[in-house]
């Protein structure tokens, strides 16, 4: 199963799998690690217990994204797993999902975040993804993808996976839930901040901003600049020039340098700039270089 | 050639002269070009059907009609709606040059004005009946204040006026004229003063003021009769002075919520509150006109005297008297006495002599509060009565029937700005040539502009009059920013666009070349500051592109009145011309403004602005379509009634609402004002905005579980800062901007359902940085609650609520420590079922845990189902089971046996479970070894008690030898230890069953596990629990009882035997005393083993 056909294979529910492998040493029977997540209970006189089908594919998800692997009939858990908390745990994933090259199924996820960033730089925002009815959006995203079918026979993004595929983005700090609207907002401040947290960045000193969005497209390659950007941008056949930022990755750095975690230079006498995408609400339209403040989210 | 224009095509002189055009004599030719005709007004009274048409002319026609002996016609309007130019329009077209027509304008607006008025106006030969009138005193302001009290406390006696007045009664159950003549209020209270200040005309500000005792005044007069208790005043004086107080607390919180007396007074749940404050009122007005006219110097029948002297004059010389009053309120102090004349029909009242008065034609303006106080005998003789607007509701004000239409606005405005450009000289010169032909057309100084094709295209025009510098939509968009609720007046009237609205843009006309227009002038009080307060977007974008506060404010101006202060798009015109907030590209040019737009149009034209019309009803609670596009079908509602009203005082009343505006813009407003000045208008729906934004977040983001986090965040712990005390357990949010454009975000995305494709952006954008700030927030706000541990971490209830569920079930017997980890979690999720663990014959530890857990372990449950579930997206369902935390936490717990540590905290959660769950395992730290190592020797102890008791035997064996022993003893000795025996026997008979069901031998099988290496219990705490929570501690305290009790017994009957052998020497043979002794004593030592 892939990680987006394992639709009831839902991030906590991983999670939670994950953490009964690790209290348990690293290795549990299949039956006794489903008892885990689903012992079944008395209340108020009836059993309450959920269909085993939620723990093969939450059982499908984690394997399918390396987390646990299946020996028999025991389950082991991947020992580079840091199984501690789960922001740890996301950490692991997004840095799973990054290192996917394009032919393995579960790369669908980010290289879907990578067509919407780029889909974001042709609609001059990002309204539309809130606009667009889910048909649409999942047909779209589909035709920016490489030919290939998820191990369910069926196409890698579709309607039905739209949810499973937004609850990993929210969880990876890719989307914020917003009120009014069935569809999460996408965003990309909170991973970026943690992945600037994480990079070999110096804090304190300016960085060229060339250096600087290079090195975030390293670690986070669906957007600007990064592999599955420009990968998706070929399959399109659009060349979006590196001069000039999606709004997608503009929002994302604005908001970064509003809220005091990186600071966006642009001297007067700068030569070469990077231009944000135009948002005349904002003081920054372009800049030269950053400085880390170290104030990581 | 530039076809636009570049500086100000009229002179500040002129503006000046033409807008503040109060005297009408020289002026006519201003009067004339700027008038614009009065349409629309309802009509009433007794002789309404004799006003053929709803215009000036009908009116004219009908009461200048040659035959007509008799008229008492009131105009009523709001101030500044046009009374007082329909009457001067009557004036100056009146057809009957036989008649004596007096004009009485409004002037300074003090009865003295008036009256002077009427003497320089009245025919010469009359002017000596004005020495009749009375004489004013010679006193200063203060005393003729004093005078004015002294007078009111005097006429508030009960005994005062022949026949007494309608409050008489009132007046001797409170006494008021001690109250009003007391010296302390005689110092402090402000009321005659501003009475009397009014009646002087208040330096000619009083704009129709009525001078009548209101709340506001009553409420200073019970701030300034704190003295009078104690004071040797009658105590129902004093109870007035008590209810005056208290009602002038209710008054005080509604006027600090925007209320006018005037509304306080009648709206039926305000009025209630302060029904002695309004009777009190009513009282002095209704002495006002007595008490005034002696310390003015008039009197009344002086007054009434001059004008029956005057149509008695005027009867003999065949002529009508035509007395036209702009304004009654001039005439306070005598007016009853003036209406008495204005009715006065000489045709009707021919027996008291009135029949040789001439006919008496009056014109009176007045205002709809004077109209509501005007006695009902005077309204019953209204023979006209032209309403100039009309109110909503009971307690709105007016609006002005003329100014209801959008063309008829902006002539309004053409006509005076036509008028400005050509000045007042040209004017005067028109008004001359106008005599001679009446056909001849104001002159507008556009038909000759070079730049007219340029000027009229980007400003626009109104029958060929420019309407530079403003556009159509600016002045629509000034119109309806004036405040139609300011201290009981509304600016929504012609007076109020020609002081508000064009006078301020006018009255510099060098502002323009020098680039410095629009002035600050037209942030003027009478624009209601909310139409100056511009979208976040907007205002952003200014921040971020002009330079220099003064540029920024003066771009602010101009994009809120000429432009759209909702968008910050830039459109392409039909025109071709490019427009910024639809402010056409030129109108920047002309007003020197740096265009801010893109190089490029990127959305739709923007609709047209039509001001909403304060009528029709629209519900509120609901968005409605854009507020930039005309609305059709019913107009917008009026929100009347305010809040539901105070009870006992303690709840404020809310803010008078501003009508038309529907809930979500009212919202919007606010906000602004808000972010502008730092004041939040109901606190409380924001504090709810805030809080179900808050809900939007998932609590697993940051790192709580949903009760937790349901619990923590409630409506009552939500708050804006500054809208609650600062305490640790608010989850609070500032100021700041991210906090200003997410919460318009939150409005604007509901209200504004046309907005553009990068407002939308916007709005959107600031929406999820505001719940991700929203998260961060809450994520400090659990630390606080939830305390931090000494490794820096939030501590989390999930784990200490595990493990102490866990640890019950432990002593309870409904799971072993050492079974497998999904029992475990079935016995902690559970419901209890009855223990198996004996609890009742446990120590005292033991029982003390299961004891202290009982009231809550069921609300402990609740909450560690509710963390723990972990159901697909929003479903409804339990789904499966999020262990990752309780997973650990039962391991620890069996590993360590030690509940996990809680925060040393001196301050409570606030959630009542987490704060029992801290205490319960903060009692037990360190105690769970303990409660086991007491357990176990307590059942050591037993079992080694009963082993020696048992002395080698088997349980059943002893217990029934010492039965067996008993009987023996009781057949020949029945009186021995009788007591012990029945307590025996009982117990026994109780322990029968048991041995059925093979006690026993569970109870010698963990006798022997003492005794024996082999089946010894175990070492470890887990496997030691599980071994003693399944030990047989009820048989073994019941059979250790049941032992015990058989040794006291048979050492009570060895005792009895051998007293039975002391007595039994003498009277028996030796040998049968050793026979019997024998016997007992064999029975016994069986027994004891020896």
């Amino acid at each position: 199963m892939s990680l987006l056909s394992s639709t009831q294979g839902t991030p906590d529910r991983v999670w939670s799998l994950i953490s009964a492998l690790s209290v348990s040493g690293g290795a549990l029977d299949r039956a006794t690690a489903a008892e885990w997540l689903n012992p079944g209970f008395v209340q108020n006189g009836s059993v309450v217990q959920e269909k085993q089908d939620a723990f093969l594919q939450t059982l499908g998800a984690a394997t399918s994204l390396g987390a646990v692997t299946a020996d028999g009939k025991t389950l082991v858990l991947n020992p580079s797993l840091d199984a501690r908390e789960f922001p740890a745990f996301c950490d692991w994933v997004h840095d799973r999902l990054v290192d996917l090259d394009s032919g393995e199924k579960d790369a669908v996820v980010l290289e879907t975040y990578a067509w919407l960033a780029l889909q974001s730089l042709q609609e001059g925002g990002l309204s539309w993804v809130h606009d667009w009815t889910a048909s649409k959006f999942a047909d779209a995203a589909d035709g920016a993808l490489p030919d290939a079918t998820d191990d369910d026979g069926s196409r890698r993004i579709n309607t039905s996976k739209l949810s499973t595929w937004r609850r990993w983005l929210l969880a990876l700090g890719l989307l914020v839930p917003i009120p009014f609207s069935a569809q999460p907002h996408p965003a990309a401040e909170s991973r970026a901040a943690l992945e600037l947290r994480r990079a070999n960045l110096p804090t304190g000193a300016e960085i060229d901003a060339d250096r600087f969005l290079d090195e975030l497209a390293v670690r986070l390659p669906y957007l600007d600049r990064g592999r599955m950007f420009t990968a998706t941008a070929k399959r399109m056949g659009h060349a979006p020039t590196s001069a000039k930022v999606s709004p997608l990755l503009s929002a994302t750095l604005r908001n970064l340098h509003d809220e005091g975690i990186i600071e966006l230079k642009l001297r007067g006498d700068a030569g070469q700039v990077v231009r944000l995408f135009e948002d005349s609400s904002h003081r920054l339209q372009a800049f030269h270089g950053v400085v880390l403040t170290g104030a990581f989210a | 050639m530039n076809d636009m224009p570049n500086k100000a095509c009229w002179r500040a002189e002129d503006v000046s002269t033409i807008l503040n055009n109060e005297a009408l004599e020289g002026h006519e030719g201003v009067f004339l070009a700027t008038h614009t005709p009065i349409i629309g007004f309802d009509v009433l009274g007794s002789h309404a059907g004799e006003i053929e048409g709803r215009d000036e002319h009908a009116v004219l026609s009908a009461l200048s009609d040659p035959g007509r002996r008799h008229a008492f016609c009131v105009v009523q309007g709001e101030p500044g709606s046009g009374k007082s130019h329909l009457i001067r329009w009557l004036s100056v077209n009146w057809p009957w040059p036989n008649d004596v027509k007096l004009l009485l304008q409004r002037a300074d607006g003090s009865l003295e004005g008036a009256l002077r008025q009427l003497q320089d106006r009245l025919p010469p030969e009359f002017k000596e009946l004005f020495d009749n009138l009375g004489q004013r005193h010679r006193a200063t302001v203060r005393g003729r204040a004093n005078n004015f009290l002294t007078n009111l406390a005097n006429a508030l006696d009960p005994d005062h006026f022949d026949p007494p007045l309608e409050d008489v009664e009132w007046c001797r159950t409170h006494n008021p004229t001690d109250l009003i003549a007391h010296r302390e209020v005689r110092q402090k209270w402000n009321g005659p003063s501003r009475i009397l200040r009014l009646l002087e005309g208040a330096n000619q500000e009083r704009n129709s003021a009525s001078a009548s005792f209101d709340l506001f005044d009553i409420e200073d007069l019970a701030n300034a009769c704190h003295g009078v208790y104690g004071s040797g005043v009658l105590p129902r004086t004093e109870m007035l002075a008590q209810r005056l107080t208290k009602e002038a607390q209710v008054i005080r919180e509604y006027r600090q919520n925007g209320w006018s007396a005037e509304e306080i007074e009648t709206a039926p749940e305000a009025k209630a509150q302060v029904r002695v404050s309004i009777e009190l009122a009513a009282a002095l007005n209704r002495r006002r006109n007595d008490a005034i006219q002696n310390v003015l110097g008039v009197s009344a029948e002086g007054l009434k005297r001059l004008f029956r002297q005057v149509r008695e004059e005027l009867a003999l010389r065949g002529q009508r008297l035509v007395l036209l009053l702009e304004d009654i309120t001039s005439w306070e102090g005598v007016d009853d006495s003036l209406i008495d004349v204005l009715v006065t029909n000489a045709e009707t009242r021919g027996s008291d002599g009135d029949r040789d008065m001439c006919p008496l034609i009056s014109v009176v303006g007045v205002t709809p509060a004077y109209y509501q106080k005007l006695h009902g005998n005077y309204r019953g003789r209204i023979t006209h009565e032209l309403r100039l607007g009309a109110a909503q509701h009971d307690g709105d004000l007016q609006d002005v029937a003329t100014l209801r239409d959008r063309t008829l606005r902006l002539s309004f405005a053409a006509r005076y700005l036509a008028a400005v450009r050509i000045g007042a000289a040209a004017l005067k010169d028109w008004r001359e040539r106008r005599r001679e032909d009446p056909y001849v057309e104001v002159p507008n100084r556009c038909e000759t502009c070079s730049h007219r094709p340029g000027c009229h295209a980007v400003f626009g025009a109104q029958s060929g009059v420019g309407l530079f510098p403003f556009t159509a939509d600016a002045l629509e968009r000034m119109f309806s920013a004036l405040n139609e609720r300011d201290n009981g007046m509304t600016w929504k009237t012609p007076r109020g666009i020609l002081q508000a609205i064009l006078g301020p843009n006018l009255s510099q006309p060098l502002a323009i070349e020098k680039g410095a227009f629009p002035t600050l002038l037209l942030e003027n009080q009478a624009l209601s500051a909310d139409s100056r307060r511009l979208s976040r977007r907007l205002s952003q974008q200014i921040d971020a592109a002009v330079e220099g506060e003064n540029e920024r404010s003066r771009m602010r101006r101009t994009l809120a009145y000429w432009g759209d202060k909702e968008r910050a798009d830039t459109t392409l015109l039909e025109s071709g011309e490019l427009a910024f907030s639809g402010v056409p590209h030129r109108i920047f040019d002309t007003f020197q403004l740096p265009w801010i737009g893109d190089s490029v149009g990127t959305s739709p034209t923007v609709a047209p602005i039509v001001a909403p019309d304060p009528q029709p009803a629209e519900p509120i609670n609901e968005a409605p379509a854009s507020p930039a596009k005309p609305k059709e079908g019913p107009r917008p509602s009026t929100i009347t009634g305010p809040a539901p009203a105070p009870k006992g005082g303690n709840v404020p009343p809310s803010r008078r609402r501003t009508p038309t505006k529907s809930e979500l813009e009212r919202l919007r407003d606010q906000l602004r004002k808000w972010a502008d000045t730092g004041e939040l208008d109901e606190p409380t729906e924001w504090n709810k905005t805030l809080y179900s934004l808050v809900q939007a977040i998932d609590p697993r983001r940051v790192g709580l579980d949903p009760f937790t986090f349901r619990r923590l965040v409630t409506t009552e712990r939500v708050k804006i800062e500054g809208t609650a005390p600062g305490q640790r357990n608010y989850f609070s949010v500032k100021l700041e901007s991210w906090v200003i454009n997410g919460f318009e975000a939150h409005v604007a995305l509901r209200l504004d359902k046309d907005m553009s494709v990068r407002d939308q952006e916007f709005h959107r954008q600031n929406l999820a940085t505001m719940m991700r700030r929203l998260e961060r927030t809450l994520s400090e706000y659990a630390d606080k609650r939830l305390s931090l541990m000494p490794d820096g971490k939030r501590w989390t209830p999930l784990p200490s609520l595990v493990q102490l569920l866990l640890f019950r079930a432990w002593l309870r017997g409904t799971v072993s420590p050492d079974a497998p980890p999904p029992a475990q979690l079935r016995a902690i999720l559970s419901d209890e079922s009855e223990a198996t663990s004996d609890p009742l014959s446990r120590s005292t530890p033991w029982q003390e845990f299961l004891n202290k857990t009982h009231p809550w372990h069921e609300r402990f449950r609740d909450a560690t189902r509710e963390m723990m579930r972990a159901p697909q997206g929003d479903g409804q369902g339990f789904g499966l089971l999020d262990v990752s935390v309780a997973a650990g936490a039962i391991t620890r717990l069996r590993n360590t046996f030690k509940f996990d540590s809680v925060p040393k905290s001196d301050s409570d959660i606030g959630v009542s479970e987490l704060d029992r769950l801290r205490e319960i395992v903060a009692d037990t730290e360190g105690s769970l070894s303990r409660i086991i190592q007491i357990e176990m020797a307590q059942i050591r102890g037993r079992s080694d008690a009963l082993v020696t008791n048992l002395r080698g035997h088997s349980i059943r064996s002893h217990l029934y030898r010492v039965d067996q022993a008993v009987d023996g003893v009781f057949h020949h000795l029945p009186n021995a230890a009788p007591d012990l025996v029945r307590q025996w026997k009982a117990q026994l008979d109780r322990l029968k069953p048991r041995f059925e069901a093979g006690a026993d031998a569970r109870v010698e099988e963990l006798m022997m596990a003492f005794a024996d290496e082999d089946s010894a219990p175990p070492k470890r705490n887990a496997p030691l629990l599980g071994w003693l929570a399944e030990a047989p501690a009820r048989d073994l305290n019941d059979f250790r009882s049941a032992a015990q009790v058989g040794e006291d017994l048979t050492t009570n009957l060895l005792e009895a035997v051998r007293d039975c052998v002391r007595e039994g020497r003498g009277t028996a043979s030796l040998d049968d005393i050793k026979s019997v002794g024998h016997l007992f004593r064999n029975a016994v030592q069986s027994v004891h083993g020896n």
